[in-house]
């Protein structure tokens, strides 16, 4: 026999124990278990991220409402229940009323001015032109900048001496040194780095709007005013919550340029609530205090996020 | 050319050069920025600051690269 009709029956006869083997029928499982089991597959698919965010998210929280209660000494341990005495403490605080004054300053500011200039811009390109994907590419840059590269950019570009923005505009005072400007100098950073992402958002809503309702419109004899806020806002609403909510979120959670621009300063003049809970944790370690923070600034949040939820029932348009 | 297609030709170039000046305005900082990489520590700090590089500076670029790029020392 040679090597071709030995390679021949070996092929064969895996052939035919393949076909015996499909023919097993398969073992069946009592209902009850096979229903348990059909049950229970979406949860086992769920099994590996609810482990992480269970790890990562629900652990970090507890422990962090947990240390918002208790005493904690340096290294972190809970020595003993303080029950309300943080927040007592932390209420009485005049740095804490300070960072609560800011953040809701920011928060105040940023959302709107944000969601007004990137509405501006997704207007200002809403339709394709020759040089569209030359300005829609330079108004989502700023989106591919790093917020430690952009604060460092701004605090060379803002210097009261050699300052570029400041020799051109002939201004001769330090935003992130005056008391009274380095919040707005924080403020320009923060609106300028959220440009990027929501003039996308906003211009992909836009551009979703369907053109026959537009054009019934201009049938109608409206004008440009009257169509952009009867038809075109309304239907873009659902992405002006999206975008409010998470920027009121970003807002209130900022302290990235603040740790890198001003360090909370001049006089506590640029101190938000997540900055002053990086300092006393990081800084002091005081790890209750930082914890009792966290949750104010968890809780505003969240009344914002309702707030905002509420307004969506009446005033955002589903199609 | 019609009135009316002349005006909105108009219309359409006034548009994009508004949003060319917009936008050179939004990436005003990140030019200013990566030209500030290739001034001298010198000009970096003088007064009255510069926008352009009076000379292109590349060795503090070059020492970062060094080491991921070791020929770019020559540079």
């Amino acid at each position: 026999m040679t090597g071709r009709q030995n390679a021949d029956t070996v092929t064969c006869i895996q052939y035919h124990r393949e076909q015996e083997v499909s023919e097993v029928q398969p073992i069946q499982l009592p209902l009850a278990r096979a229903s348990l089991m059909r049950k229970a597959k979406p949860y086992l698919f769920l099994l590996p991220i609810l482990f992480f965010a269970a790890g990562f998210i629900y652990y970090p929280f507890f422990k962090t409402f947990l240390f918002s209660f208790s005493t904690v000494n340096a290294k972190g341990v809970i020595t003993g229940f303080a029950g309300l005495d943080n927040f007592n403490y932390l209420f009485s605080r005049r740095d804490f009323k300070i960072a609560l004054e800011n953040t809701l300053k920011i928060t105040a500011i940023n959302v709107p001015v944000t969601v007004f200039i990137t509405i501006g811009l997704a207007l200002l390109a809403n339709r394709k032109r020759r040089l569209s994907p030359v300005y829609e590419t330079m108004f989502t840059l700023p989106m591919a900048i790093a917020m430690s590269a952009a604060a460092m950019i701004f605090k060379v570009l803002l210097n009261p001496t050699v300052g570029y923005l400041n020799y051109a505009l002939g201004l001769d005072f330090g935003w992130y040194q005056s008391r009274d400007y380095a919040l707005y100098g924080i403020l320009m950073l923060t609106v300028w780095m959220g440009i990027g992402f929501d003039f996308l958002l906003f211009l992909s809503a836009f551009r979703a709007v369907p053109e026959q309702l537009i054009e019934a419109g201009i049938m109608d004899g409206a004008g440009w005013l009257s169509r952009f806020f009867k038809i075109q806002l309304p239907l873009i609403s659902p992405t002006i919550l999206y975008v409010t909510l998470t920027n009121m979120v970003l807002a209130m959670m900022v302290s990235g340029p603040v740790i890198i621009l001003t360090q909370g300063g001049p006089a506590r003049s640029t101190t938000t609530l997540i900055f002053m809970m990086y300092n006393s944790g990081y800084g002091s370690a005081n790890y209750s205090l930082s914890a009792c923070i966290s949750l104010v600034a968890f809780a505003l949040t969240f009344a914002l996020a309702l707030l905002a939820f509420y307004v969506e029932r009446k005033r955002v348009h589903y199609q | 050319m019609s009135g009316l297609k002349q005006r909105r030709m108009l219309g359409g170039i006034a548009v994009q050069i508004t949003a060319l000046l917009v936008g050179l305005t939004i990436i005003f900082p990140i030019i200013y920025g990566i030209l500030g990489a290739f001034k001298s520590p010198a000009e970096f700090s003088a007064y009255p600051p510069s926008f352009w590089p009076k000379s292109f500076a590349y060795t503090r670029i070059s020492r970062m690269l060094l080491p991921v790029c070791p020929f770019c020392a020559t540079a």
